[in-house]
């Protein structure tokens, strides 16, 4: 895995983060979104999402029905493993059936919660507050080398 | 008295009159709710199709509310779909043997097809074809959210609570809707990140009070100082019709941070702060969830709130509601908990479909999705297909 490491200040910040996956992700990727609650996995999935075309209004946190779908430029998938109880409910939810069609982009939250049933090609983000400055973030981005297209933006 | 007790306690078999098969006026639908958590069902009896009028709950059974533990030997798990098959025809039972009703007597099934869990949702739908074939009577779909709405009629049956705002806030949903009837229902706005119940589910997390959230840090927040900290209102002054509780959710999370800044683990909280937290957090919550509720009824020129979901049992929240709609002049209707939490009782909303000539056929399929702000959906992975509709026949 390649390693890039982006330090946020500010929700523009991450939207440029989140610009900057859009532009290189392919259908069939999956993005492991990790972090504490309150780490902004949410608002990234956003950034992706409207960078993708999704109407801003059709996004929100999928922890209640585990799956929300998106209609952008390419199909996205956002799942949230928060409520899991264990990997094996992913069964019951098809997920499987989702990381493997290889027609849209997976988005998966919490996704620590079941990570030995994510594709290992899949991206991590591991997100950190910083606890010393309000809305200051790291995001640690790990990529498989095969995926040699990303850079990581500027920041504003 | 456990919730779903009460519920059925309120309708005392003696007081209500049995309907029969010979009984022309009177029709009873067995209304099914799986769509997240919940198993449920009741057993509902109202005016037969062409009459309105508002029904009453025979029986309301909600799975996690009586003890199902004995039968099956165990904890029963939040999320799979597998417990509602387990619980699905246990609750039926349950809810007939309550209502003192056959499967021969009902007149019709209702089931709530969206928005919830595809894997739970397809539980009931086909709980619901099954009886509706076996039965021969008609099928009605219903939406979760105009269900949690309609809650609020049943609960004041003397009073018609529409044309109205609705607002549903549950660990699920946070939404806005313009209420013309039961059935024409226009979304305002709705959560653009966490429902404000996940929210509370949540901060009890972090602050590691218990489950379920909602009462957590209601209970916390009570010796707790609403002012402590100045927690962000998202969207307060903007006259969008939407929520957002992520903001606040880091907010909380940088308070607790910030106790140590060395440590990346939370330091071990006092009671004190951590009532202090939990207070301006549910006052925040309060303060967005009322400014906007009153935003919606102003902008619609309605005088009417009712207001369903489980985060309608805040006592914090409806003393607000109660407040504003005392100096606003607004009729408030908030059913009592038992109705606010998932319930099937709510599925009485059937009664205006067949009225309104809408019966589904055995074809429908689930739609997990919200129905979003302005009329978009996110459509779930069987999610293409809008709810079959078809005259009623035969009745």
């Amino acid at each position: 895995m390649n390693r890039y490491v982006f330090e946020s200040r500010s929700e523009n910040d991450t939207e440029r983060l989140g610009r900057s996956i859009a532009e290189v992700v392919t259908p069939g990727a999956t993005i492991a979104l990790v972090g504490p609650l309150g780490a902004g996995k949410t608002r990234l999935a956003r950034s992706i999402c409207e960078s993708l075309g999704v109407d801003p209004a059709a996004i929100a946190s999928p922890t209640f029905i585990l799956i929300h779908e998106y209609e952008g430029s390419m199909p996205i998938y956002h799942f949230d493993f928060y409520r899991l109880r264990s990997p094996s409910d992913l069964d019951a939810l098809g997920a499987d059936e989702y990381f493997a069609s290889g027609e849209g982009l997976c988005l998966v939250e919490w996704a620590d919660r079941a990570r030995e049933r994510l594709p290992d090609a899949a991206w991590t983000i591991t997100i950190e507050p910083d606890p010393d400055v309000e809305n200051a973030r790291v995001f640690r981005i790990d990529i498989p080398p095969e995926d040699s297209r990303f850079e990581l933006p500027a920041r504003s | 008295m456990k919730p779903a007790e009460a519920l059925h306690a309120t309708v005392p078999h003696a007081a209500v009159p049995r309907a029969t098969n010979q009984d022309v006026k009177r029709f009873l639908i067995l209304s099914l709710e799986t769509t997240c958590d919940e198993t449920a069902a009741a057993v509902l009896e109202g005016p037969r199709f062409p009459a309105t009028g508002v029904p009453k709950a025979l029986s309301s059974v909600v799975a996690s509310q009586f003890n199902l533990h004995e039968r099956f030997g165990g904890v029963v798990p939040e999320i799979a779909a597998r417990e509602h098959v387990l619980r699905i025809l246990p609750v039926v039972d349950e809810a007939l043997r309550r209502a003192e009703v056959e499967l021969k007597d009902l007149g019709a099934i209702a089931v709530a097809v969206r928005p919830g869990l595809v894997g739970a949702l397809i539980v009931g739908l086909t709980a619901a074809k099954a009886l509706a074939l076996a039965l021969d009577v008609p099928l009605v779909a219903i939406d979760h959210l105009e269900g949690h709405l309609y809650a609020a009629q049943m609960a004041y049956p003397e009073t018609s609570v529409y044309p109205s705002i609705g607002l549903v806030v549950s660990g699920g949903h946070t939404s806005l809707f313009h209420c013309r009837g039961p059935i024409d229902v226009e979304p305002l706005g709705g959560t653009i990140d966490d429902a404000a119940g996940e929210a509370f589910d949540k901060v009890a997390s972090m602050l590691g009070l218990g489950h379920p959230g909602g009462p957590a840090v209601e209970k916390a927040a009570a010796t707790g100082n609403p002012r402590a900290y100045s927690y962000p209102r998202a969207f307060l002054h903007e006259d969008r019709l939407d929520f957002s509780f992520s903001g606040l959710k880091t907010a909380v999370l940088y308070t607790l941070k910030g106790q140590d800044a060395r440590s990346r683990e939370n330091v071990e909280l006092s009671p004190g702060l951590v009532a202090d937290i939990a207070a301006s957090f549910q006052a925040a919550v309060c303060d967005i969830l009322v400014a906007k509720a009153l935003r919606a009824l102003r902008k619609t020129g309605e005088s009417r709130l009712i207001v369903g979901g489980g985060v309608a049992a805040n006592r914090s929240l409806t003393n607000q509601l109660k407040n504003m709609a005392k100096n606003e002049n607004i009729q408030l209707f908030i059913p009592p908990p038992a109705y606010c939490t998932d319930n099937a009782a709510m599925g009485g909303i059937a009664f205006a479909k067949p009225a309104a000539g809408e019966t589904a056929d055995l074809e429908i399929d689930v739609v997990a999705g919200l129905v979003r702000g302005r009329g978009e959906k996110t459509g779930g992975k069987r999610g293409e297909r809008e709810p079959g509709r078809a005259r009623i026949s035969g009745s």
